[in-house]
């Protein structure tokens, strides 16, 4: 297994390489010039030259693709953002840490909700109850998370004035106490985890039901029965069991939409996070953040696809036995 | 409070009357009277912000909503306006200009001298100036501002108020002289320009490093507010400056600025109280609040002044296939200037120009779009500018009819019937482009393309994103006509806009020449005569009014909500900004959010 992972992880690199590549060079020909921003109708034009100098655009594309890369490979220094000097590594590393959050609790609360609401459904099919929760799962699965988003705020923050409408924390942060901290977060979390977890509740809710009902239809459950197993026995056993299976790839296909889906949740909901530092760095051609901002963004799809790989190993022991006698 | 205000007008007004005696003898005797019969107590009469000093009480907490993380709080690198606006609080000029944007008033400096050859100024510094960190302010650190403000590597945007200035040196700790190479009328305006920023601290790093330096996110100052944090994306924290120079002050406990990217959830957030100042408020929610502040149903106050902005179309006076070829012959040398200005085949002629004017209703336009929010601009010079004169201008009547004459007068006539002019073949269809995201300007566009297709121009509107427009078709000079927007400076020139010399650069992107022009406006900026200064910028507000390289449309109106809990507070065209430090919160009126930090 170790192998297999490390194998993956060699993998990943060359995906890497060539994702960055593509895109250093599409953000460097896309129209547009860094050092526009800088330039202000009193300034002397000789000035843009310079600035052009301190950013490194003057040398050829090639060299800068050079240099860019040694930096990266060897110092993983994305060198420092045009617009506030800070490093683009620091600015991403500050933003990533409330992206994840909010995927990272968004995905919980959609798999929970979304297994609970999948067996429920599968154990009641063709009935009331099933209707009724499918019927739910496909409003909120053709609902984009923005609009969602923007609903939630609407109503809960604009029209009933019940949660924040903004920020990650309130002003009054630093004076809480630890519980008063934790609550704070939540209550600042509630409605983006809920707009995007809800989208992802009805996918795994909707693909745990279709996977349950093939299930609890085989031959093995049938045989189950009559045995004699308990009800409840069987649901979790033979059923959402082997309904566990196909989850786990989809979680892993999950994770990157949600990482993306968050970057719109969080200009909704005025968090902080890789959202807002993706959309200034693109629209100020503020290349070393886009390119360190890119890393994550490709890293989170690799990640999601090789914990998919490895726990699909671990939940079916078919797999490992085909490894290993290959 | 607001009724009270308008009554004690009603006596201001009643004062100025020519009965003043009569009326003050009765109401002496009325007060002597109503005091002596012991009656009711009233509370003053006073206006919003017109506080009487002995009620003026320290504490609180400003809560200020901005729409982005600025981009670093150093005085040499910042760009951003809420960066700008948060240095205001931390740092200090030697003196600032009043709302006649004129005169000065003096700051860090007590007082400043000219030489009797008008090409020095000596500036007495203040001595019980220090900085955030307890080190005393001197004369060195002003000289090494300069230094650095001048210093090329560190690509200050300011820079060109310093091009006059030839040397600036410390006589002593308190003294500091700066002098010029010759005498101009902005000599004070470019000494001042610019916050002091402290030596001590930044003399080690090498001024290629200013813009990574850790100054730019811990900044130290001597302004009456001092950095305390600032949570990436979230909020940035200043409080009050104990030790500042100008006793008493600031009122304020601590501002706290709150990153709020969405308009919508920010402007929620002023009316539910948790933000107490919000600018650029939307005008359709300003025009509402406007209505409930009248009526008294709430408490946060719209304010609207004369801002920086303003919106006009520029017309692209010459061939831009020429201009490309003229460019690529030339290569990295200079090209032949007479050559680029081949002119444009729709807008090289200034009838044509005149006549798309008078095609496009500009008062209609300016109201609808803005909301009533903006005023009409028909010329070059920013309502701001002290030497605005409207009637300098050439201001051509919204008529579609004489528009039409004037084209047929150049030969733009309809000749095939299908509803568009032709000439030689070539029918009058052009591209107007736009910055998207303005919603203000795709509207503009909208009504502009309905009001020319009125005389048979077809004009097709182009929205493009900003680096697109900005980055290369305006410098390329790769478009028909533009439709965007200048911020104005308080430094009154045109240079960068419609001087020849500026041909080849970005901000001349119209092509734009003439020697009328060129003559006047050196005379205009070098003039020490304040009539002759006014007489010049007449003379090249009337020339490009009627030259009409743009189309001037509107000159916005900026829009604040503030809370009214607020007091003392003034707001002019200088910013929203200017005085926080006389701002103060009666107790009686104070929040949670005031109370913050007494725990």
């Amino acid at each position: 297994m170790v192998a297999y992972i490390l194998r993956r992880l060699l993998g990943i690199l060359p995906v890497l390489l060539i994702g960055l590549t593509f895109t250093f060079f599409i953000i460097h020909l896309a129209p547009g010039d860094p050092t526009t921003r800088f330039m202000d109708p009193s300034m002397d034009p000789a000035l843009k030259e310079k600035i052009a100098e301190r950013f490194g655009l003057n040398d050829p594309l090639h060299f800068q693709y050079f240099l860019w890369l040694k930096q990266v490979i060897f110092h993983f220094d994305f060198g420092n953002s045009f617009n506030s000097g800070r490093s683009a590594s620091v600015i991403v590393f500050d933003a990533l840490i409330p992206t994840i959050l909010v995927t990272g609790l968004s995905l919980l609360f959609g798999l929970i909700l979304g297994v609970l609401g999948g067996i429920f459904s599968a154990i009641n099919h063709g009935n009331r109850v099933d209707k009724i929760i499918t019927s739910v799962m496909l409003f909120f699965f053709s609902m984009p998370a923005f609009w969602l988003g923007m609903m939630l705020l609407g109503l809960f923050s604009i029209k009933l004035d019940w949660l924040p409408s903004s920020q990650l924390t309130s002003i009054f942060h630093d004076q809480l106490n630890i519980f008063g901290r934790i609550s704070d977060y939540a209550k600042h979390l509630i409605l983006p985890v809920l707009a995007l977890g809800l989208s992802s509740t009805a996918t795994f809710g909707r693909f745990i039901r279709s996977s349950m009902i093939e299930a609890m239809g085989s031959d093995y459950v049938t045989a189950a029965e009559a045995r004699g197993i308990s009800r409840g026995r069987i649901i979790i056993h033979y059923g959402f069991r082997n309904a566990l299976i196909p989850l786990v790839t989809l979680i892993g296909f999950t994770i990157p939409v949600l990482f993306s889906g968050a970057v719109v949740i969080e200009v909704i909901f005025s968090l902080p996070g890789m959202g807002r530092v993706m959309v200034n760095a693109v629209l100020g051609r503020d290349y070393p953040v886009i390119l360190a901002a890119s890393t994550c963004a490709f890293l989170s799809v690799l990640a999601g696809n090789l914990l998919a790989d490895i726990f699909y190993g671990i939940v079916d022991p078919r797999i490992q036995v085909y490894r290993e006698v290959k | 409070m607001k009724n009270n205000s308008r009554k004690n007008s009603e006596v201001l007004s009643l004062k100025k009357s020519g009965q003043l005696k009569l009326i003050y003898k009765f109401l002496i005797l009325a007060l002597i009277i109503l005091a002596a019969c012991g009656g009711s107590k009233k509370e003053p009469d006073v206006k919003l912000g017109d506080q009487i000093k002995d009620q003026v009480v320290d504490g609180g907490t400003l809560v200020v909503g901005i729409p982005g993380e600025p981009d670093a709080l150093n005085p040499l690198t910042a760009l951003s306006k809420p960066a700008r606006d948060i240095i205001s609080l931390i740092f200090r000029r030697l003196a600032d200009v009043n709302e006649d944007l004129y005169s000065f008033t003096p700051r860090l400096a007590k007082e400043w001298i000219f030489s009797h050859d008008s090409l020095k100024i000596t500036f007495h510094l203040r001595t019980d100036v220090q900085w955030h960190d307890g080190k005393p302010f001197q004369a060195k650190d002003v000289v090494f501002t300069h230094t650095l403000q001048t210093d090329p590597d560190v690509v200050w945007d300011g820079i060109s108020y310093k091009e006059d200035i030839q040397l600036v040196y410390a006589e002593n700790d308190s003294t500091v002289v700066y002098e010029f190479r010759k005498k101009i009328p902005t000599m004070l305006m470019d000494a001042v320009e610019g916050y002091i920023i402290p030596e001590h601290i930044l003399l080690e790093i090498s001024p290629k490093d200013i813009h990574t330096s850790g100054f730019n996110r811990n900044p130290i100052g001597l302004g009456p507010f001092k950095f305390v944090n600032w949570i990436s994306q979230q909020s940035i924290r200043l409080e009050k400056f104990n030790d500042y120079y100008e006793s008493g002050k600031p009122h304020l406990d601590r501002i706290i600025f709150q990153i709020v990217p969405n308009n919508i959830t920010l402007w929620q957030q002023v009316l539910s109280g948790d933000v107490d100042l919000m600018e650029n408020v939307p005008p359709r929610n300003f025009i509402r609040l406007k209505e409930d502040w009248d009526a008294g149903e709430k408490d946060i106050r719209p304010i609207s002044f004369l801002g920086r902005q303003y919106d006009f179309i520029g017309w692209n006076l010459i061939d831009h296939e020429n201009y490309s070829i003229v460019m690529d012959e030339a290569g990295q040398g200079e090209p032949d200037i007479s050559r680029l200005l081949k002119p444009n085949k729709l807008f090289g002629s200034q009838k044509v120009r005149a006549a798309l004017t008078m095609a496009i209703d500009r008062k209609t336009i300016t109201k609808i779009v803005n909301h009533g929010l903006a005023a009409q601009m028909h010329g070059p010079v920013p309502l701001i500018w002290w030497v605005f004169d409207e009637s300098a201008n050439e201001i051509l009547p919204f008529d579609p009819d004489g528009a039409k004459h004037y084209l047929a007068d150049e030969g733009w006539t309809d000749s095939d019937g299908d509803g568009i002019l032709d000439k030689d073949g070539v029918k009058f269809s052009f591209e107007m482009a736009t910055n998207s995201g303005n919603e203000r300007r795709e509207q503009t566009l909208t009504l502009i393309q309905n009001q020319l297709h009125q005389i048979g121009v077809e004009m097709i509107p182009r929205i493009l994103e900003a680096g697109l427009l900005f980055g290369r078709m305006l410098p390329s000079r790769d478009f028909d006509a533009v439709l965007i927007g200048w911020n104005v400076g308080l430094k009154m020139e045109l240079t960068s806009l419609f001087h020849t010399t500026s041909i080849l650069y970005p901000f001349n992107f119209v092509s734009y020449s003439s020697s009328d022009f060129d003559n006047w406006e050196e005379i205009a900026k070098k003039s020490l005569n304040k009539e002759i200064t006014r007489d010049y910028w007449n003379k090249v507000a009337s020339r490009l009014s009627h030259d009409l390289p743009y189309t001037w449309l509107y000159y916005k109106m900026e829009t604040v909500g503030l809370n009214s809990r607020f007091k003392d507070v003034k707001i002019d065209k200088r910013g929203v900004f200017i005085n926080v430090e006389d701002w103060w919160i009666p107790t009686d009126v104070r929040t949670k959010t005031d109370m913050l930090g007494n725990r």
